[in-house]
């Protein structure tokens, strides 16, 4: 039986350890709550704005450049991970949708990371990122994006890539993240619409909005909008806020999807110090007890061999 | 008409209004009930005229969409 020494050792070991994870868990229980407002209340405007790009696709004659396709031109991955560890299977499922899709989808590719943590991965595997971006906070604001949304675009104009794809965690409840694999440019409305749909949480708030269709069908006719100042002009302002926001939109889903996994992980890391805390209790105890009725047996038995 | 008012903060505004009066790029902008759809740049500052109050809405630059809702 281990001595008392080194189980009263562990048995510190595992409580300390306990009391940080459970605080830990605090931390993250309240950035998750807030972040996923955040990223709830932001919802609306989302749908909007998707909603708005998908109509205005529609409508013939107004060409912009986010919608040119050009099937030989690179693709950019935008890899979107935590900047930190702690966070249970989070960034190993996202790593591993990325990992498929380069795999299945055989292409030539440049490849973006957000968060440390998809930079080293990018290092390890040899791949190299054209561009790491990290250290977005816990609440991001549209400002923060920034850097991300302009390199995307800028890329994306100049030519350098053709495509951008983006691997990230879509935050569906405090309990179920899932990986989604996005691509954002060039525009096409059938892939927003897709995304408007893949957005529509399953039960809660905007829930409703998975009966109804949105704009209704692909027959539905177009709103005959007036565009002031001129269609080109606002086109050229529109798009790129568009773009800014459909990416700020994501980076926001991914937050809350990392707070709430790392709330899950520590709650299961302080449970488990919990049980592990209570087994090493009773094992101290056991051998506590051991070594009480060794010392009593030694003492009778000394007793009557001195009688 | 039913007006609705986005922002990436949540919903800003929803609710019946007699006009909606916007300073857009171009100029000072009213939209009342039954108006072509619409898609603009925005200068700043809104008022919504409702059936009883008036109330004021500060919008720093955005777009405004009209859907087929007016």
């Amino acid at each position: 039986m281990e001595s008392l020494q080194s189980l009263n050792r562990r048995r510190k070991a595992v409580r300390s350890i306990g009391s940080i994870t459970k605080a830990m868990e605090v931390v993250a229980a309240i950035k998750m709550r807030k972040s996923e407002e955040t990223a709830l209340n932001s919802r609306p405007y989302a749908f909007k704005v998707l909603d708005l790009l998908e109509k205005l696709g529609r409508i013939s004659g107004l060409d912009n450049i986010f919608t040119k396709t050009s099937p030989t031109a690179k693709t950019l991955v935008v890899l979107i991970t935590s900047d930190r560890g702690l966070i249970g299977a989070f960034n190993t499922q996202v790593l591993r949708a990325f990992e498929n899709f380069v795999a299945r989808d055989n292409g030539d590719y440049y490849f973006a990371a957000v968060g440390k943590k998809a930079g080293s991965h990018l290092l390890k595997k040899g791949l190299g990122a054209v561009k790491n971006f990290y250290g977005f906070g816990d609440f991001v604001k549209l400002e923060d994006i920034a850097p991300l949304s302009d390199f995307v675009m800028n890329g994306f104009i100049s030519g350098e890539w053709g495509r951008v794809v983006t691997v990230s965690m879509h935050f569906r409840s405090a309990l179920k993240q899932e990986t989604l694999i996005r691509e954002i440019l060039p525009l096409d409305f059938m892939n927003i619409r897709k995304t408007i749909l893949e957005i529509i949480p399953e039960h809660g708030r905007f829930s409703h909005l998975a009966a109804k269709p949105l704009s209704s069908g692909l027959a539905a006719s177009v709103p005959d909008y007036i565009f002031e100042p001129s269609p080109e002009k606002l086109m050229k302002n529109l798009m790129p806020h568009l773009l800014r926001m459909k990416i700020y939109h994501l980076v926001l889903e991914a937050n809350a999807s990392e707070h709430a996994a790392r709330y899950v992980a520590m709650k299961s890391a302080s449970d488990n110090a919990e049980d592990l805390s209570k087994k090493l209790l009773i094992q101290f105890n056991n051998a506590r007890q051991a070594a009480i009725t060794g010392e009593m047996v030694e003492m009778s038995a000394t007793q009557s061999a001195l009688k | 008409m039913k007006l609705t008012i986005y922002s990436l903060k949540g919903v800003e505004f929803e609710g019946e209004a007699a006009s909606f009066n916007v300073r857009a790029e171009d100029g000072e902008i009213t939209v009342l009930d039954h108006h072509r759809p619409l898609i603009t740049l925005l200068a700043g500052g809104a008022r919504i005229v409702q059936r009883q109050n008036r109330s004021m809405v500060r919008i720093k630059r955005e777009f405004d969409s009209l859907s087929g809702l007016c």
